[in-house]
């Protein structure tokens, strides 16, 4: 049986409560060990409701700053955080929410160097990150590495999310999307704009799914896409299958090892 | 049977002690549940019933504590 501290079972108590999920459930995300990546408006709520629900380890990647236009969406630090490091300044936050959860800060960006090393001590991958490069790069190493991965995107009052199982058959985010689109043709979110609270909902469905994954309840969205319109507040299904022609996990792969994509949105 | 002893918690955690003990068992298997008279022995109870487990006995110790036997259904 799970062994709680009379402070584990007070702050976990409602999970435990839940039926079907109860004290097994809890020690799973206990022991759940999950990765990050960007602490900015999808990462925020995402990391917040992790570690409030004791994820018990939890490591953020992110290489940028606070910047005061960040604060409008990215929920995890405050005003006085303004130029410093955005990993360091969401440990602060989460460790003062949380201290039974073991947050490890990685300030710098994921490339195709070091992607497979910040993957492996973890048992899952959470991309909220803002551009497509990182974004296919999280794929790609998670596809290699054989960690889910659970993703999410946001424009204005749209979202999208899905999540990848990763255990060497496919789908993946390239079955939905081959290549990265050309840089310039679609507007980052310091071009397009965007509402605050979407990033919550998705960054908070994101939580929601990682948390059902490992306390292993409920269905996940593998194989499934969901889209988001806020500004209507409708949520569609699209179902979508492995692509034998992907490029990454089809019959034929193109890709055959991580490369290095590097980044073209410095978005602030 | 082993016994849990939940009458030094208060609602709900008299009850989520209990449910972690009952964790530990087979199905089939009985835990026998020492909590305070009133509302912990109203809400323990109805949790349990609530959660697919059977009630199987109640039995007053003193005017504060009563034993109550629950079976592991689910």
């Amino acid at each position: 049986m799970p062994q709680f501290t009379q402070e584990q079972m007070e702050r976990y108590s409602r999970h435990i409560l839940i039926p079907g999920f109860g004290g097994v459930g809890q020690q799973r995300l206990l022991d759940a060990k999950v990765l990050v990546l960007g602490a900015g408006g999808l990462g925020s709520p995402a990391l917040l409701y992790l570690a409030a629900a004791g994820i018990g380890t939890i490591g953020i990647v992110d290489g940028d700053c606070v910047d005061l236009s960040n604060l409008q969406r990215q929920i995890i630090h405050r005003t006085a955080d303004i130029g410093r490091p955005k990993a360091l300044s969401a440990q602060e936050t989460l460790t003062a929410l949380n201290p039974g959860v073991r947050i490890i800060v990685h300030s710098e960006r994921m490339t195709g160097e070091n992607a497979a090393a910040l993957i492996a001590p973890y048992d899952a991958v959470v991309d909220g990150t803002d551009n497509f490069p990182t974004r296919f790069l999280a794929n790609d190493a998670c596809f290699f590495a054989r960690r889910p991965l659970f993703t999410a995107a946001v424009f204005r009052f749209e979202g999208q999310l899905t999540s990848f199982l990763m255990q060497g058959s496919g789908p993946c985010y390239r079955c939905l999307f081959p290549e990265p689109p050309p840089p310039g043709l679609i507007p980052t979110c310091q071009e397009a704009g965007i509402l605050g609270s979407v990033t919550g909902v998705l960054g908070t469905l994101l939580a929601t799914e990682v948390i059902k994954h490992f306390a292993q309840t409920g269905e996940g969205l593998e194989g499934t896409l969901l889209l988001c319109d806020l500004l209507t507040a409708t949520f569609r299904r699209v179902r979508f299958k492995r692509n034998p022609a992907c490029p990454l996990c089809g019959d034929a792969p193109a890709i055959t090892r991580v490369t290095g994509h590097s980044p073209v949105c410095g978005t602030r | 049977m082993p016994t849990i002893d939940v009458t030094d918690q208060v609602c709900p955690l008299s009850f989520v002690k209990a449910k972690l003990a009952m964790e530990d068992l087979a199905i089939g298997e009985r835990l026998e549940v020492r909590l305070r008279a009133g509302e912990a022995l109203a809400n323990v109870t109805r949790s349990f019933e609530m959660e697919g487990q059977r009630v199987v006995g109640r039995e007053q110790e003193s005017p504060e504590v009563w034993r109550v036997v629950v079976e592991r259904q689910v």
